[in-house]
């Protein structure tokens, strides 16, 4: 028994009886509350392995903004039949006989294994100095670069890095919002007619109108930073580990900024132009940005650069989806105003 | 630049197919009635004529113009060498040729599309482009832009719901039905597509392919008014008189290919020196004929003919057959190519469905059935000329000038003016038949060329008095001259130009409107040939006869629309007389007038042009001043003024310092290399040109006083309107009972044969499948009884009642509750880990894999 | 000790025993952690009829994931385990429990609309 045993037995019991009540708490805002007491408590945990990014990031995302999220989901929905519901003594019993089963085979089988069970003798100094630098490892890893405690540059090459599922998972959160603001949306339904003087109104305020516009400056922004910035961003990237792939693409291309211009430059004013019909005739206009957007990709696998075209390819795909799930979020039509029903 | 021009003349095709199948795909989606199918035609059109008239220019720039030496005013065509001249024909031809620079024409061959080869031969399109093509492209699209500029204000009515008079409907009524505005023009554009296609094609094949697409078309278009019972039966009638034809056309591209090997014209490029299967039909067929010597009787081969032997293909020296000589087996498949002629171009026998093509709208009328498609039947035999032996070409002959005969005395008669001017358009296609035949393979396609603008000029005319007057009937009709004078006087323009009236000069050669100097050049060439066979003359005679019979029938149809008549048979009960007729709209007389100015203008070359369009400019002023201001005529005369300035100011820039592109230069250059150094040493050409000329003249001049006296001034001839001429008037009313007799002879014996058919099927035929049936069907219900129904279908349904009730069973499982559906879920979990780790032994199951893979 | 470790190990590593006290817990007892974590998070699925606090037993689930990921994936507590990846791993893990739990949040909203409650027994629209 010493120090940091003591420390990890007091962070997880933390851990696991918050968690306990938050499971016995009847009343639904209590619960929330235990809850980030538990979450909270694990992120301790994780300080306590040396993921000190881990258990920031568990701070920060999960208990300053999930639970946060689940608060006013709390609210929003608050009334008192549904603060505090009781479930039945059956419910409880067969609630406790999986939950109970599963912790003992989880439980059973994590202690069964004998190298996870060996006391680790205590690391050197050196090891752990060069192991705490994890969350400067991690940003490398997320650019494509993954080093392990103890290897130098030169090993990047060996591995893969993050840049790629980090790409995916970026438009998958953007997506996931998406979907949600479409999903929890009012719903307006007719009900009574309203007077003139309201019912003339547009249901959209006008600069909804914009949004499309301010996406497609995104787009097109982006696709100005992949064709004129090869001397600024991708030097970037190799000097901060890009994935040799593209690395040596963007090496061996050697473009100079002459052999970007006209092309960019016809690729933008397409990409423009779609987004300057996105705001008369949004399918259209889709289909435009989606053009301009293949030229980049086709000049790219043109110039041999394969990798940089999938980058651009994926980042197409994203933002149209973005522009697509706008559309439909967004009617442009004018509705039938009436009164909005929660 | 050379090479882009099979590609401008490939789009110029495609172009009306690809409207036909936008005009097609979008149907009665179009909006406005169908009237942007009228915009998708004409554009197409117009793109098919600007590619056209691209690569003329192409043509022109490339070359190194018109061969001077073939420039044959001051001397007219002479008796043709190749047909009956000594063995060794071609090489004599080319020594001529040399000695007088004559060169052989010009030709573009390629492949178009491929399709199949079977040994040697392949079936591929190819296109073969010449001066022929370069002239007839333009000619052929533009003329067609001008009927589809007609028709889409002519087919107006199209535009909405139609109450069609003419058919009856099925409660005997007229027929109700939406108007098919767009669905005209769609089919006009598979005709140009059609006819332009078969212009472009250099192979047999491709020839007969778009020859039955230009019949399809016609036929669809015959039937346009297809509740109409006329004109359902004119298409019928059409199409199957077509079929005749066809398949004689057919047996002879049959027999080209069994004796060659090749469906090609033109050799494949370039000219292969030794002559393998890649010579085309022009070079072999050449060779054969002077190698084997074109009379097979006389096997005594000259110094050249040997040489010519020893390059012959082995296995096909001496007659083709036992008995069988090249020459009639050549002479016999150029008839049956012919038969195909016979039925497109309507010569007699095969010329009994033309006047009733009329039955169609009358914009087809003038393009397909007087402008383009039955002269097909003549650019045909232009386009094969060198594959046609002497004797076929008597034969053709001799089926030209019936034809021109019978037709031009039908048309005397004809009371429907539709109707006349088909048998107008018989009569001509036979007088160019007729040239070709006797040699005048460049007078036949002149007057071919020239025949095309004039008659589609009348014929949209006629459409114009139609729609003014809702009549063809020329015996109601009269003093339309005050109620249309445009339409008259453009009329009389195109009257003019095909009754062949002219002013005679001996050395500025004639100066007349187009069809003045192309039916000239027929009878110099009839002239010509008989010089040299007495029995020519019958037929010189015989064309002159059918010049005067033109001018008379021309003039008059002319006097009888627009001549005031004397005697008053207005009655208020007649739709005509009650109805004020008026002239068509500026969409309708703008095509027309520029036909009209084609008219003029066509036959002209060189500082005949000049000469001709200042002196028709000079008119047209004094016109123009002589008219009151309130005169209809006064604005048209001044644009006429101009059109015919401006076109001889281009005409002399263009003499003096550009090569002569004119129609007549154009297919001097395109013509066989024989036919060409022939027609360069012409002798005795002042006479015949005086001779002919003159006669022609006279004949016209006869004819056109005739009808004046007999229909202007209203007086009585003693032999026109004597008892005796009654009953040729009935008989050439009853159109030479040809019809009536084809209806005896083959329809009515075929309809009975039909009948007996029909017997037999029913009483032996029926009986016996009937009773074959009836046994199939007592066996059938034996099992659908007791296998089926007892068996197969118990089995199911018991199977599926089985299924329902698991189904509802297992239905109770699916409580709907979220948190029941966690616990399973959980449980699942448990018991799979459970089985794993407890029941299975995991590590037993490894070792038992790893020593599985190293005992392998 | 060098002089760039970060705070929390130079604070870890002054221990009073002679063994380091990162290596003092075992993976095993992490992983027992998650283990309990994750019971109690499956309980709270089961037994809880409010829709939030599902979705708050499902925090606790992948909560216990995380903790198994961070677990395996450190240099002091597994040394030659994950590595890296189990620190990446459980980065994602957060961001998609991030984004899970807005979207999950906006099917509550969307179910309390239809439905005025959001008691997970009234979602029996399934029922067979």
């Amino acid at each position: 028994m010493d120090w940091s045993f003591l420390v990890f037995l007091f962070f997880a019991s933390l851990t696991c009886g918050f968690a306990l009540a938050a499971l016995l708490a009847q009343n639904v805002v209590r619960m929330a509350f235990f809850l980030i007491l538990s979450l909270g408590a694990s992120s301790g945990l994780f300080f306590l392995a040396g993921a000190e990014f881990i258990g920031a990031m568990q701070l920060m995302i999960y208990v300053g903004g999930t639970l946060v999220l689940l608060v006013f989901g709390v609210m929003l929905t608050a009334s008192d039949a549904a603060v505090t519901m009781r479930s039945s003594v059956s419910d409880w019993f067969f609630a406790c006989v999986p939950s109970g089963a599963i912790f003992i085979v989880l439980a059973s089988s994590a202690l069964a294994v004998p190298r996870w069970n060996e006391r680790q003798p205590a690391p050197s100094p050196e090891f752990v100095a060069a192991a705490n630098d994890q969350t400067s490892r991690l940003g490398l890893a997320l650019l494509g670069l993954r080093l392990e405690p103890g290897e130098e540059g030169p090993a990047a090459g060996a591995r893969a890095g993050y840049l790629f599922p980090f790409e995916i998972v970026s438009i998958h959160l953007l997506v996931a919002l998406v979907g949600a603001a479409h999903l929890a949306r009012a719903k307006r339904r007719a009900i009574t007619p309203l007077p003139e003087s309201i019912a003339a109104q547009p249901a959209m305020p006008a600069w909804y109108r914009y949004l499309f516009n301010v996406l497609g400056a995104l787009a097109a922004s982006k696709t100005a930073l992949y064709l004129f910035a090869p001397q600024t961003l991708f030097e970037t990237a190799v000097a901060y580990g890009a994935p040799p792939s593209v690395a040596s693409e963007l090496t061996t291309l050697n473009l100079s900024f002459e052999h970007w211009r006209l092309p960019g430059a016809a690729a933008v004013a397409v990409v423009a132009l779609g987004l300057a019909l996105l705001r008369f005739h949004k399918v259209s206009g889709l289909f435009v940005e989606t053009l301009g957007f293949m030229i980049v990709i086709v000049q790219f696998w043109y110039w041999g650069a394969t990798a940089t075209a999938q980058m651009a390819a994926v980042s197409w795909l994203g933002l149209t989806m973005l522009l697509t799930a706008a559309f439909f979020a967004l009617p442009e039509r004018r509705q039938p105003v009436a009164e909005v029903v929660v | 630049m050379e090479a882009w021009i099979p590609w401008c003349l490939s789009l110029a095709v495609a172009a009306p197919l690809v409207a036909f199948f936008a005009i097609l795909a979008t149907g009665r989606a179009l909006p406005g009635s169908g009237r942007p199918g009228f915009w998708i035609s004409l554009g197409a059109i117009l793109a098919s004529f600007a590619l056209s008239s691209a690569a003329a220019c192409l043509w022109w720039a490339t070359g190194d113009g018109i061969p001077v030496a073939v420039q044959n005013f001051e001397e007219p065509a002479a008796e043709v060498l190749r047909k009956d001249g000594p063995a060794g024909r071609v090489p004599a031809a080319d020594a001529l040729a040399e000695k007088h620079g004559a060169k052989t024409p010009r030709m573009l061959a390629g492949p178009l599309l491929f399709f199949a080869q079977f040994g040697t031969l392949r079936f591929e399109l190819t296109y073969l482009i010449d001066g022929l093509t370069i002239l007839f492209f333009p000619l052929i699209a533009g003329v067609a832009t001008c009927v589809i500029l007609y028709a889409g204000a002519y087919m107006d009515d199209e535009l909405r719901p139609v109450i069609d008079e003419h058919a009856t409907g099925e409660d005997d009524g007229p027929v109700r039905r939406p108007g098919r505005y767009a669905r005209f023009f769609q089919f006009l554009c598979l005709f140009c597509f059609s006819m332009l296609g078969l212009v472009l094609v250099g192979d047999l094949l491709g020839v007969f392919i778009f020859w039955e697409l230009v019949g399809a078309a016609s036929y669809f278009l015959i039937g346009f008014y297809i509740e109409r019972e006329a004109a359902n039966a004119a298409a019928n009638k059409a199409f199957l008189v077509n079929r005749i034809g066809d398949f004689g056309m057919l047996t002879g591209i049959a027999m080209f290919v069994g004796a060659f090997g090749t469906l090609a014209l033109a050799d494949r490029a370039p000219v292969a020196a030794e002559r393998g299967v890649d010579a085309g039909l022009f070079s072999q067929v050449a060779e054969r004929t002077s190698g084997a010597s074109g009379s097979s009787t006389v096997v005594a081969p000259s110094a050249g003919s040997v040489e010519e032997a020893s390059t012959v293909v082995p296995g096909r020296e001496g007659p083709i057959w036992p008995f069988v000589n090249w020459h009639s087996y050549l002479t016999v498949a150029g008839l049956l190519l012919f038969c195909g002629c016979i039925g497109k171009s309507a010569q007699v026998p095969l010329h009994v469905w033309l006047p009733d093509a009329m039955e169609g709208p009358t914009p087809v009328s003038a393009l397909v059935h007087s402008a383009t498609m039955v002269a097909a039947g003549v650019y045909l035999l232009g386009r094969v000329y060198p594959l046609l032996s002497p004797d076929a070409l008597a034969v053709i002959a001799i089926v030209g000038i019936v034809t021109a005969l019978a037709g031009a005395a039908m048309a005397t008669v004809a009371t429907d003016l539709k109707k006349a001017l088909a048998f107008s358009t018989m009569s001509q296609l036979g007088l160019m038949t007729l040239s070709m035949g006797v040699g005048g393979w460049f007078a036949g396609l002149f007057h071919l060329a020239t025949h095309a603008f004039f008659k589609c000029l009348l014929f949209l005319g006629a459409g114009a008095v139609q729609h003014g007057t809702g009549t063809l009937d020329l015996e109601r009709m009269g003093g339309l001259g005050r109620k249309m004078p445009l339409t008259a006087g453009l009329m009389l323009i195109g009257s003019i130009a095909l009754s062949g009236l002219g002013l005679p000069l001996i050395v500025l050669p004639g100066l007349g409107f187009a069809g003045f100097h192309s039916k000239d050049a027929i009878l110099e060439q009839a002239f010509v040939f008989a010089q040299e066979r007495p029995w020519g003359w019958i037929l010189f005679g015989l064309a002159a006869c059918v010049g005067a019979l033109t001018a008379y029938y021309v003039a008059r149809m002319w006097l009888l629309m627009f001549l005031d008549r004397q005697e008053s048979h207005a009655d208020a009960d007649d739709p005509y007389h009650a109805a004020p007729a008026h002239d068509p709209g500026a969409a309708m007389l703008f095509p027309i007038a520029v036909l009209a100015f084609l008219a003029v203008v066509a036959g002209w070359t060189g500082w005949q042009s000049v000469i001709g369009s200042a002196l028709a400019a000079f008119v047209a002023t004094l016109l123009f001043l002589r008219l009151s201001a309130s005169s209809a005529w006064r604005r048209p005369a001044m644009a006429a003024a101009f059109a015919f300035g401006g076109w001889s100011v281009l005409s002399a820039a263009q003499t003096l310092w550009l090569p002569d592109v004119s129609l007549q230069m154009t297919l001097q250059g395109a013509m066989p290399p024989d036919l060409a150094a022939a027609e360069t040493h012409a002798e005795g050409a002042v006479l015949a040109r005086a001779v002919a000329g003159g006669l022609a003249l006279l004949a016209a001049v006869a004819g056109a006083t005739l009808a004046w006296l007999r229909f202007g001034r209203r007086r009585r001839l003693p032999l026109l309107d004597s008892a005796l001429a009654r009953p040729t008037r009935l008989v050439l009313l009853k159109r030479l009972y040809v019809d009536d007799f084809y209806r005896t002879v083959f329809v009515d014996r075929y309809f009975s044969l039909t009948r007996t058919a029909v017997a037999l099927d029913r009483w032996v035929f029926d009986r016996a499948v009937d009773g074959i049936a009836s046994g199939g069907r007592a066996t059938a219900q034996f099992w659908t009884k007791w296998v089926d129904d007892r068996g197969i279908d118990g089995g199911f349904d018991w199977f599926g009642r089985a299924t329902l009730r698991a189904g509802s069973r297992l239905r109770q499982v699916q409580t709907g509750s979220l948190r029941q559906y966690v616990f399973f879920l959980a449980a699942a979990a448990v018991a799979l880990f459970v089985l794993v780790f407890f029941f299975l032994d995991p590590e037993a199951a490894l070792d038992a894999l790893r020593q599985t893979r190293e005992s392998r | 000790m060098t002089g760039d470790a970060s705070p929390i190990s130079i604070l870890l590593d002054g221990s009073l025993s002679g063994g380091g006290l990162l290596a003092a817990a075992t993976t095993g007892h992490y992983l027992v952690v998650g283990a309990a974590l994750f019971a109690i998070g499956l309980a709270c699925v089961i037994v809880k009829r409010n829709l939030l606090g599902v979705l708050m037993g499902l925090e606790l689930l992948l909560n216990a994931s995380i903790v198994n990921f961070v677990a395996l994936g450190s240099p002091f507590v597994q040394p030659g385990g994950l590595g890296l990846d189990g620190s990446l791993c459980a980065a994602f893990a957060i961001v998609l429990a991030a984004a899970e739990a807005a979207v999950v949040l906006a099917i509550v909203l969307h179910f309390y609309n239809a439905h005025a409650s959001i008691d997970v027994d009234r979602a029996d629209d399934l029922k067979g």
